[in-house]
């Protein structure tokens, strides 16, 4: 077993619900690199659209939230 | 309809072999391979892909796929995660890119060589807190006697301070927690970013986030901050705070836009 694998082994679960989607979309969604080029959906597109993304999110995250609060 | 072509991100290709036997195509553009599916254009296409963003499930399942993968990559190498969504029409558009953006790609995978991100969120119950602090906190306990046994001048006067009390009391805790591990964080890593707190509409009830940061953490480096951060989590949990420390990712907050 290599570093890593020790590392993901240790500290990284997928099912760890700790890992909301909200976190992983909003990485993928709002960082990494944006590239250009010959997009089936421009950025202009895509940011648009994502907008609509994250309104969904929040009600869908909200409502996750609370029924773990209770 | 033919298939497109959607990009999950991009390494070097002095790094490819490293990755062994690849579920995933790659395709090698001079120092920069990029790491690439073809999807079918029904699901991707134009109008299917449009109409598909606003299927929560769908969008869900590829966000965790596109996710999974560039975490196994970067368990292996340096990656430049890509944003969720770049489909070209074709290798030879993504080829394009690749060409006319390679300088800038060098670049932003120097930047990210060999460290990942962490992500650690700091907050607390208003609730709890004031519990611990009301059987904790000497100046809060103090009031706190005083406004139930006090003389009734005296317990006039608690009663009036008492909120007061527990508000500087909170601030003092949540700062002298925040700074401890910011601090430390910093000294610990080789890039940090504090990211907008969690709306309150996003917290569990009740819970107020105060501290959300990225951090760019060196291969290897994680231990000793992760058992501090651990060591404060367990202290700070009896006393009403919460800490989320989630990772290792993609340095997805370190690499700039193009």
């Amino acid at each position: 077993m290599n570093e890593h694998e020790n590392l993901l082994f240790e500290e990284y679960d997928p099912e760890d619900d700790k890992i909301l989607l909200s976190e992983v979309l909003d990485k993928l969604l709002n960082t990494g690199v944006t590239i250009n080029g010959d997009l089936i959906l421009g950025i202009a597109d895509m940011d648009l659209l994502y907008c609509g993304i994250r309104v969904l999110l929040t009600s869908v995250d909200k409502l996750r939230e609370e029924s773990k609060g209770e | 309809m033919g298939d497109v072509v959607y990009l999950y991100g991009l390494v070097k290709s002095a790094d490819v072999e490293k990755l062994g036997n690849l579920t995933y195509s790659t395709f090698q553009s001079g120092n920069i391979t990029a790491v690439y599916s073809i999807e079918d254009s029904k699901e991707f296409g134009f109008d299917a892909f449009k109409s598909n963003l606003k299927n929560m499930a769908w969008v869900e399942e590829k966000v965790i796929k596109h996710n999974q993968l560039l975490s196994d990559l970067a368990f292996v190498v340096t990656v430049l995660p890509v944003k969720f969504g770049a489909v070209y029409t074709s290798l030879k558009a993504m080829q394009a890119t690749l060409i006319s953006s390679q300088e800038l790609f060098n670049e932003q995978l120097e930047r990210v060589n060999n460290g990942l991100e962490w992500g650690f969120k700091l907050s607390y119950s208003n609730e709890l807190l004031t519990t611990y602090l009301m059987h904790n906190d000497d100046e809060v306990k103090h009031h706190n006697e005083l406004s139930l046994n006090g003389t009734s001048g005296q317990r006039f006067l608690a009663k009036k301070k008492i909120d007061t009390v527990i508000k500087a009391a909170i601030k003092r805790e949540v700062n002298l927690l925040r700074n401890s591990i910011y601090e430390y964080s910093l000294q610990h890593s080789k890039n940090h970013k504090i990211l907008p707190n969690t709306s309150k509409e996003l917290s569990t009830k009740g819970w107020i986030n105060v501290l959300n940061l990225a951090l760019f953490i060196g291969r290897g480096e994680h231990k000793q901050i992760m058992l501090f951060i651990e060591g404060e989590i367990k202290e700070a949990n009896d006393c009403g705070f919460r800490m989320e420390l989630t990772g290792p990712w993609p340095a997805y907050n370190f690499v700039a836009d193009e």
